[in-house]
């Protein structure tokens, strides 16, 4: 007893209380010490608004994340902007990768883009929950990659359901228009072989460039080929060129079905774009529960309309990223890997999410997209007919 | 394809012939040129989207503000290089064209917009043709721009002025030609016709900060094809553009990813075999 009460005994027990101290808040220190996942999106540049809709997609993820944190831990989410710039996709990906230090990568909307980042990413593996690019350049790029997970379906994946839609409505003959793009070309290159899975003939197939101010040559080509169904694979940029033009050189198919990233800024009030179709993974009038919660959560938070899927699907990969973290317990990239993979989730996009093989993909989500037509100025989803909220207009009143 | 390569190259001409004042009189190539028809455009668009004006009707509104903005940017910035070497002159130009393209992504974002004007995509007919409504008035005031140009530069003092100054700077001045002046009311104009011609876009198009630079291209093809500074051979440069694309369209197969590349080829063709121009000035 007398020995405590030395010197020694007393800064004994002194280092003895101080080791106490420090274990006993260890776990306060790691609560504070907060989980980080990196995101790269083009906010600003040809897509900046898909970015900042993805922007808008995480910040609500975000929120729901944070309310119960991830293994007590807070998530931090790092946004890099690639400017839709292949280059300053790949330094965004070095700098959150090296000097951010992230445990996790999100993101991801161009197929150029992905590219570039995906060759960084070969030599720096990280899990890799990536939300964009359609070209499976991309897939091919990294198809033995076990620790990239795709969110979007790939460019066969949408030229199935698009096909798959076009047959549903009964249609013969497609005329086909393609931006010469690696989008619009890597689309028109499965198009003959999909459309003869469908029965589907295509009787015209021509390019145009993006951007065009005149595509009344192009139209009205198609028009004397006669067929069924329009499809016009390009940019928002040249939607209102083409639904306008096409009734100035009347040409009134059956349906036109265009399927661009995203669409113009008030061509919802534009006569000439009524009853036009489109495809894309979700609209705001979808009708599934947590699909009309979010666009209702969008629409108080931003006070603006969700009108692009890019929102929704941004909030699906931040949130199924954390929930695989914690079923993984940690963010090991092996454990992460395996949580990953028994994903089974079903958000705001309305569609349940796995991960599964591809052609050369080892992790792939969702593989369909859904058919809308423009009516009274929403998108209509009217395919699959399971989730459908109206009836297609087909033939399509075009001109009348 | 005749009356559609037609109607294109009213708009043509109405974008070239403000470049072909600027080089022909000022001496400058003006790299932001698009981005004064992109400006035109977003006030056309603004105009309709705030306040439901018609963008034909908004015409004076936006000739007046991109004559002034052309005017404040001579002021502050070409006019201080004008005796500069002329790769200066270019590299500031190009400068003012990336500041105007991104001043507009920050305020508007990249987003494409669209003026949904009520007679967008009605169509007159044409005799056995049907063409669009937009195209076939576009055409006619760009031209009546246009002639109108003509007039000034041929009865006018002013486009007196402008032609003296164009001719021989110093033997202007010598005359009593307020030179720096001209230059000002030259590059105010040359702007404001590019913002006119950016509205009439507002009818036929989406409007996005990137709508400049297909336009500035074009210019540059017709006014080495016009011969540089001749602004009397733009119309005629601007059918020959207008039809040539048009050709390639129709009768080209896959024409319409190759008619964008005509005006290069323009270009090249008529600096090789005709450096001063197809059309005499």
């Amino acid at each position: 007893m007398k020995g405590i009460f030395t010197i020694r005994g007393v800064v004994g027990l002194a280092i003895a209380a101080m080791l106490l101290l420090i274990t006993a808040y260890q776990p306060a220190l790691a609560q504070r010490e907060p989980i980080k996942i990196g995101a790269i999106v083009p906010l600003t540049g040809p897509s900046g608004t898909s970015g900042q809709a993805m922007q808008k997609g995480y910040q609500l993820a975000l929120q729901d994340i944070n309310r119960t944190g991830v293994l007590n831990r807070k998530v931090d989410l790092v946004v890099e902007d690639d400017r839709g710039d292949p280059p300053t996709g790949a330094a965004s990906f070095l700098k959150l990768v090296t000097r951010d230090r992230v445990d996790v990568l999100i993101g991801g909307l161009q197929s150029n883009v992905s590219i570039a980042v995906a060759a960084q990413a070969r030599q720096r593996p990280i899990l890799m929950a990536w939300t964009g690019a359609a070209s499976s350049l991309v897939e091919r790029a990294l198809a033995d990659a076990d620790w990239f997970f795709h969110y979007h379906p790939w460019e066969y994946h949408n030229a199935d359901s698009t096909f798959g839609f076009i047959r549903s409505t009964g249609a013969k003959t497609v005329a086909l228009a393609y931006e010469d793009g690696p989008f619009g070309s890597g689309s028109a290159d499965q198009a003959e072989a999909f459309a003869r899975n469908y029965g589907l003939t295509i009787t015209f197939k021509e390019a145009f460039k993006t951007g065009s101010p005149d595509l009344t040559p192009l139209l009205s080509k198609a028009k004397a080929a006669g067929a069924d169904v329009f499809v016009f694979v390009g940019f928002d940029q040249d939607m209102v060129p083409m639904v306008t033009q096409a009734r100035q050189v009347a040409f009134n198919p059956k349906l036109i079905l265009a399927a661009p990233p995203s669409w113009p800024v008030g061509f919802e009030k534009l006569p000439a774009g009524h009853y036009v179709a489109g495809m894309a993974l979700w609209t705001a009038e979808n009708s599934h529960p947590a699909s009309r919660r979010f666009a209702q959560r969008y629409r108080e938070q931003f006070n603006e309309e969700p009108v692009s899927y890019w929102g929704p699907l941004a909030y699906t990969n931040l949130f199924t990223v954390a929930d695989a973290i914690r079923r993984a317990g940690s963010t090991d990239l092996n454990a992460l890997t395996g949580a990953m993979r028994s994903t089974e989730y079903e958000g705001p996009i309305g569609l349940p999410l796995t991960f599964k093989r591809s052609i050369y993909g080892k992790n792939q989500g969702f593989t369909k997209l859904i058919a809308f037509q423009w009516v009274g100025g929403k998108q209509v989803v009217v395919y699959p007919t399971e989730i459908a909220g109206g009836k297609i207009a087909y033939p399509a009143p075009y001109g009348r | 394809m005749v009356i559609f390569g037609v109607l294109r190259s009213g708009l043509y001409a109405l974008t070239s012939v403000g470049l072909a004042l600027s080089v022909g009189v000022i001496g400058v190539v003006n790299f932001a040129h698009g981005e004064f028809l992109m400006l035109g455009a977003y006030l056309g668009y603004w105009l309709f989207v705030s306040y439901g004006i018609d963008p034909l009707l908004a015409i004076p509104i936006g000739a007046a503000a991109l004559f002034a903005i052309g005017g404040a940017v001579f002021r502050a910035g070409i006019q201080r290089v004008l005796r500069a070497p002329e790769l200066n002159q270019m590299l500031l130009t190009f400068g003012i064209s990336i500041f105007l393209q991104n001043l507009a992504i920050i305020l508007w974002t990249g987003d494409p917009r669209t003026a949904a004007v009520s007679y967008k995509a009605t169509a007159v007919p044409l005799g056995p043709l049907v063409v669009g409504l937009p195209q076939l008035v576009v055409f006619g005031l760009a031209m009546a721009f246009v002639l109108g140009l003509y007039l000034v530069l041929g009865r006018s003092r002013l486009g007196k002025a402008m032609r003296a100054v164009a001719q021989n700077r110093v033997g202007a001045s010598l005359i009593g030609i307020e030179v720096d002046r001209i230059y000002l009311l030259t590059f105010g104009l040359a702007c404001a016709l590019a913002g006119v011609a950016g509205m009439m876009v507002t009818l036929q198009l989406s409007t996005s900060p990137f709508i400049g630079l297909l336009y500035t291209l074009k210019a540059f093809a017709i006014i080495v094809m016009a011969g540089l500074g001749n602004i009397n051979g733009v119309i005629y440069a601007s059918l020959v553009l207008g039809l040539s694309e048009a050709f390639v369209e129709f009768y080209v197969p896959q024409g319409g990813g190759w008619s964008e590349g005509v005006f290069f080829l323009l270009i090249l063709v008529v600096l090789l075999v005709r450096p001063k121009g197809l059309f005499r000035s």
